[in-house]
């Protein structure tokens, strides 16, 4: 008889601090395992002029950082708005509006269920140097630094941003909210949904920030990946976008807005710069199973992805494993829309990534992967 | 309390107001602007034109040298002694010191980096205010177009701008040679302006973000289309933000005295 | 058996709290809303000349040494205001007798047009408040908006010569830093009072320890 009153008075009494601590924390709840409810985005004024790029997992296209633990991670990313002055196209260059100065921006790597604290402070008012990496820098800033291919220079062009992850499932009055040169932004959200999503600017007019180049995609994989079936042996990233550009006064090209409004681009790339799949090409060997995780950021166009010479053996639509599809020559995606496509390579050679919708790839969306021998 | 100090202080600025504003602004004579109406992308009721009474208004942004002069007999808004409740960081940061715009910042070219509060100030011990935001916007469509052809054009010329604009700020007031009827130049091209209400009421329930553009775009123009992103951007301030796109101009309620002030 | 009731006693009280904790207070919006503002500094840095209903003129910052609660209003204003100031009032009177001598209160009129300072000695009166402690007050028309501006209360001046405005009365502690605001209208004033009660006991208490290291 005592010793079950003091067994009830202990159970009640950690039954009400748990109780006190739920209820002290935020409104955040859980419906089939996702969660919902994060707290209030914080803006605020810091001096903060570190590396515009912070977070273990964050990679510049088309590499994507493997992750490395097990479980879900809470990570602490940072990813500032800034001008840069960057190469899209030979002799095409023009002064940007980014997040962490390339265009499209960084790659970011979650699993999903990760918990993401992101950080972004509106520099468009400050020369932000990408090129020079220091020790916080994520794996990004070091690859930009070896791999200048668009010869990205700091600028400034102060304009309001703010940041919208398709990823995340938030009140976009909120988190997605506009601020000013200066003012820096703070808000956690999970990333409750496998698949890729692509990243952007919400501040009004969408199109011209998409357009000027504040975009990127960020890759959820899914807890219990795509199939059991086979192991992947590369893994890529490929993002299309369009730029709506027409020659300045001086040397840079500048924003068409009349191109822009008509979706009529002067150039449709994949991964920010008309030749750069190219010059620099994905590599594989032949018999290897490649997964290309693939966006097509638009602004307005829409991809119609296709791998000449190659059929993709298994689509996942949108990058979550519940949409798998079987044998897909050509895959349609509409702005903003994503896949995950593997591929068997066939044979050693040449292979062209490329948007059949043939005006897009004669402006430049084309790529090349090349296989070696089987090994 | 009788404060002598302030009795003397008091005469004097009565005597410099009395012979003439602040020396330097008054180098520019205001323009006069009428009464009328005008079609904002933010109504007050939606479809109806916004009614502004007549006032006066800048020809001409308040350029390096008019701040510097300011500067000199209020230097509590100088740089260095600036209270951390009237700017952000980065105020005045391109100039070369305190009262010194240097020789990178030409003595015409317009200033900026500074604060709502500084240009609030400035603009109060002129004589006059920030216009309101419906000043500034019905000043600005007073142009002259030969037809909606060529206003189209120029609105292109605006987004382009908008998307390109230097920070150099190198070129002198009134050299873009966009001047609406009235003479007042520059408001497009040059500078992004501080307006007394930079965040109209009738904006709180717009949330910056997509669609408002879709909102705003109520008049079907290109140039509303580029007034649009003008108000986004000025409703994205604080009264604290500093950047290299944003100065400003005075408005007058009533004609200054315009006396030849080349003695400073 | 008694545990048992109490045990459950404290179970309520702990749910009642979180429940409280996770509701928001709704505030009529009808008006102008107000912006957010820091309170980290002083709002006395303005160096504006400002003239009271009784003609004299002041500096903000020789208000410094004791609470102010502040609100923005104009004469003119039949509906909104009166419940401001009556708002104001509210915050003063629920002040403890014994320390509402090192209370002021700052009524600021919008209105710099029509409410000269005999127009507001004549208001001042009409609503029994010309006492020491209250300053209905005008000054240059940039001050007021510098000032509404460090304050985050918004105003445009309508047409007819009515002002539409944010209803707001705001406590400054002794520094002038913005420490309490009453949003809306007929807010409560328990919490605002308690605050300035203690401030003026806590600055009392250093003054007088003060006094005793000299």
């Amino acid at each position: 008889m005592y010793l079950s009153n003091k067994f009830f008075t202990l159970f009640i009494a950690i039954f009400l601090v748990g109780f006190a601590i739920s209820t002290a924390q935020t409104s955040e709840y859980t419906i089939d395992g996702m969660t919902f409810g994060m707290p209030e985005a914080e803006v605020f004024t810091e001096d903060y002029d570190g590396p515009p790029v912070v977070g273990e997992y964050i990679t510049m296209l088309p590499n994507l950082a493997p992750l490395d633990y097990e479980g879900n991670k809470h990570h602490e990313i940072r990813l500032d708005a800034m001008v840069q002055e960057i190469e899209v196209a030979d002799g095409v260059r023009y002064r940007a509006w980014t997040f962490g100065g390339t265009v499209p921006g960084p790659v970011i790597h979650v699993k999903e269920g990760d918990r993401i604290t992101f950080t972004m402070k509106n520099r468009s008012d400050e020369m932000v140097t990408i090129t020079e990496p220091g020790a916080e820098a994520s794996p990004f800033l070091n690859q930009v630094a070896n791999n200048n291919f668009m010869d990205a220079k700091p600028g400034i062009m102060p304009m309001p941003h703010s940041m919208d992850f398709h990823a995340g499932t938030v009140a976009k009055d909120d988190k997605w909210r506009t601020i000013a040169p200066g003012e820096t932004i703070k808000f956690d959200w999970v990333a409750n949904y496998a698949g890729s999503y692509i990243y952007h600017c919400g501040t009004p007019s969408v199109l011209m920030h998409t357009a000027m180049g504040q975009h990127g995609v960020v890759v959820v994989s899914p807890k219990d990946g795509y199939t059991d079936d086979y192991e992947v042996d590369r893994e890529f990233v490929v993002v299309q976008s369009e730029y709506y550009l027409k020659k300045g006064a001086g040397d840079l090209y500048t924003y068409d807005y009349e191109a822009a409004q008509t979706v009529n681009p002067s150039h449709v790339v994949f991964n920010g710069h008309q030749t750069i799949l190219h010059d620099q090409p994905l590599e594989a060997n032949a018999g290897e199973r490649v997964r290309i995780h693939f966006s097509n950021n638009g602004p307005s166009g829409t991809s119609s992805f296709h791998v000449i010479g190659a059929i993709f053996d298994r689509v996942w639509m949108e990058g979550h494993p519940f949409n798998e599809m079987r044998g897909m020559q050509t895959v349609l995606l509409g702005a903003s829309g994503s896949a995950t496509m593997d591929l068997i390579v066939p044979e050693e050679g040449k292979y062209t990534l490329i948007d059949h919708e043939f005006a897009d790839a004669e402006k430049g969306a084309t790529g090349t992967l090349k296989a070696g021998a089987k090994k | 309390m009788y404060h002598p100090l302030k009795y003397i202080t008091l005469m004097l600025a009565a005597a410099v107001l009395l012979f003439g504003s602040p020396a330097a602004h008054a180098q520019q004579s205001a323009a006069s602007i009428p009464e009328g109406e005008f079609h904002s992308v933010l109504p007050e009721i939606e479809g109806e034109p916004i009614t502004v009474s007549a006032f006066h208004l800048d020809r001409t942004a308040v350029t390096n040298a008019e701040f510097a002069e300011f500067l000199k007999e209020n230097s509590r808004w100088s740089r260095s002694q600036i209270p951390a409740i009237f700017t952000r960081d980065g105020y005045l940061r391109h100039w070369k010191s305190d009262l010194e715009p240097g020789p990178e910042n030409p003595d015409d070219a317009p200033v900026t980096r500074v604060s709502w509060f500084a240009a609030n100030a400035y603009c109060g011990a002129a004589g006059g205010r920030l216009p309101t935001l419906n000043e500034w916007e019905y000043s600005a469509q007073l142009m002259e177009f030969d037809d909606p052809a060529d206003m189209n054009a120029f609105a292109y010329e605006l987004m382009g701008w908008y998307s390109a604009v230097s920070t150099d700020n190198k070129n002198a007031v009134g050299s873009t040679g966009i001047e609406n009827r009235f003479g007042v130049k520059d408001q497009f091209g040059l500078i992004m302006e501080w307006v007394e209400d930079f965040e109209p009421p009738v904006g709180t329930d717009i949330s910056l973000d997509c669609g408002t553009v879709g909102r705003m775009q109520q008049l079907g123009s290109v140039y509303s289309y580029a007034a649009s992103v003008r108000y986004i951007t000025r409703m994205s301030f604080n009264a604290k933000t500093v950047t290299g796109m944003v100065g400003f101009r005075c408005a007058y309620d009533s004609p200054l005295q315009q006396e030849n002030q080349k003695a400073l | 058996m008694e545990k048992i009731i109490s045990i459950y006693a404290l179970i309520f009280l702990i749910s009642g709290f979180g429940v409280i904790q996770a509701q928001h207070s709704h505030q009529n919006h009808n008006a102008m809303d107000t912006k957010e503002v820091s309170s980290e500094h002083s709002v006395y840095h303005t160096q504006a000349e400002w003239t009271n209903h009784r003609n004299e003129t002041f500096l903000l910052h020789e208000l410094k040494g004791k609470p102010v609660i502040v609100t923005m209003f104009y004469g003119n204003c039949t509906q909104v205001c009166p419940i401001l100031i009556r708002d104001a009032n509210r915050v003063f009177t629920a002040v403890d007798s014994s320390l509402r001598n090192d209370v002021q209160v700052l009524a600021i009129t919008f209105d710099t047009k029509n409410d000269t300072p005999e127009i507001l000695k004549a208001y001042a009166n009409k609503k029994e408040l010309n006492i020491p402690q209250w300053h209905f007050v005008t000054g240059p028309d940039a001050a007021i908006r510098e000032l509404a501006m460090m304050l985050g209360v918004q105003y445009s001046k309508k047409s007819d010569g009515h002002f539409a405005h944010s209803n707001l009365v705001t406590v400054l502690d002794s520094k002038g830093r913005i420490v309490h605001r009453l949003e809306g209208l007929n807010q409560p004033v328990d919490e605002a009072a308690h605050w300035i009660e203690n401030h003026i006991l806590k600055t009392k208490n250093e003054n007088l320890s003060h006094k005793h290291h000299k």
